[in-house]
């Protein structure tokens, strides 16, 4: 087995174009997804019962399902509903309703951290319910929120793999075709690793650095 | 938009047939990999640091990367580096193996982790073989926290067996995805691929909650 790194070299434009646009993917699932999760891990938390039973109907059916068939629903479905959009959109929309079942289930633990009596003191002294999360649901359960809440990105970084199988041409659909157009698999398959596990491995820096910032007192 | 769910009648026979590959690949996986897990798991907890130092490192490094370049790299890379043919459910077993190893491995090394220090010291200090203290003391004690996750580790692999239509595995999603293409019916499809998957998960929490009690009562040391 001999490794040719010229081949890297020649390709580097449009693996570059998949690093950045499984980047772009990542950030914008997190970004959808981290306010979504939160409202759904409240729903779950929440007095009414209507709201409970609606989020956790949405968080179990979504986590019994393979991620790819979330996509194919995604990717086929939506055109057959009449709703024309890019292979990104498509992936975007089924990795962030994915995610998000999973975040809700992670931050929802974080809040079941939070003592009762918070709960209590605050309906004694009347505080609106959006006030109370806000300012001491929400802080309370921050330090417990944060691992988690870094695990599930990096599973994430590497679920937006899949969205390759969907036509998104990020990371590993940009190696793959390289990989059918040279017919040369280390290379590729070797970049696409290590640019993975320095995503991965960035989050997980970062991880640590937030946690030791909000660890309480 | 109409839906009609005949489609199955014609389609469902083929697309079932994958059901029974996606079953196999779990079951292959899961039978391999658990002993190696152990192995992985006792070495990530190892005193030596000549185990524990390379169990770290493909750890961080098998756990890293997508299931879905691991699949690709035991199907392109691995037959260049053995210089051997490898059918697709091979590469697919030996892709999905190497993950759950180490995924599992982790769950392992959390489990030992959980035993409290000093039934350790009393296994030193008793002099106690250590095969047999492992699987007396240490491992029984370990069991409750190890399986939930395990379990819970399991239902990924079960729903991530769809990547290995990836390399060629013709198993469930695959097939629907054919016949998605073939039909254009994809919402009945999926439907149909969505209640097995949610069958499958029912059972698996019911092997959860069996194991879970019945450890309990043999693994369960009073203080």
């Amino acid at each position: 087995m001999n490794f040719d790194p010229t081949l890297i070299e020649n390709a580097l434009p449009s693996l570059l174009y998949g690093v950045r646009t499984t980047i772009w993917l990542f950030l914008a699932i997190m970004g959808l997804c981290t306010p979504l999760a939160l409202l759904v891990a409240l729903a779950r938390v929440s007095r009414v019962r209507g709201l409970r039973r609606a989020a956790a109907t949405y968080v179990n059916v979504i986590r019994a399902l393979p991620l790819l068939v979330i996509l194919y629903f995604t990717f086929y479905g939506l055109p057959s509903l009449g709703v024309f959009v890019s292979p990104f959109t498509a992936a975007l929309v089924g990795l962030t309703v994915v995610t998000t079942a999973y975040l809700a289930e992670d931050l929802r633990s974080g809040l079941m951290a939070v003592p009762r009596g918070q709960f209590e003191a605050a309906d004694a002294l009347g505080l609106p319910t959006w006030r109370f999360v806000w300012r001491v649901l929400v802080p309370q359960a921050l330090p417990v929120m944060c691992g988690p809440y870094f695990t599930r990105a990096i599973v994430t970084v590497k679920a937006t793999s899949i969205a390759s199988l969907v036509a998104v041409s990020e990371l590993t659909a940009q190696s793959m075709a390289k990989v059918t157009e040279t017919y040369r698999s280390v290379e590729f398959l070797a970049f696409a690793a290590v640019v993975y596990l320095l995503l991965t491995s960035l989050m997980a820096i970062l991880q640590s650095r937030v946690q030791r910032r909000v660890t309480l007192p | 938009m109409d839906f009609d769910l005949s489609i199955w009648a014609v389609r469902g026979p083929y697309i079932l047939q994958g059901l029974w590959l996606t079953l196999a690949l779990v079951a292959g996986v899961l039978a391999i990999s658990t002993p190696l897990a152990l192995a992985v798991g006792l070495a990530l907890e190892a005193r030596s640091r000549w185990l524990r130092a390379p169990a770290t490192v493909l750890s961080w490094m098998v756990r890293g990367v997508p299931p879905l370049i691991i699949l690709f790299i035991a199907y392109y890379v691995l037959p260049i580096v053995l210089d051997l043919r490898l059918e697709s459910l091979t590469a697919a077993i030996a892709g999905f193996v190497v993950y759950n190893t180490f995924i599992l491995g982790e769950v392992v090394s959390a489990g030992l982790r959980a035993v409290p220090k000093g039934q350790h010291e009393a296994i030193a200090a008793a002099g106690l073989p250590m095969t047999r203290s492992l699987r007396r003391i240490v491992l029984p004690q370990a069991m409750p926290s190890i399986i939930p996750p395990y379990v819970s580790y399991s239902m990924d692999m079960v729903k991530g067996t769809a990547l290995a239509g990836a390399i060629g595995v013709t198993e469930l999603v695959t097939r629907a995805n054919q016949a998605i293409v073939a039909t254009n019916r994809p919402f009945e499809i999926l439907l149909g691929v969505a209640i097995i998957y949610g069958v499958i998960d029912a059972m698996l929490i019911a092997v959860q909650m069996w194991s879970e009690r019945r450890w309990d009562h043999q693994g369960h040391v009073s203080p």
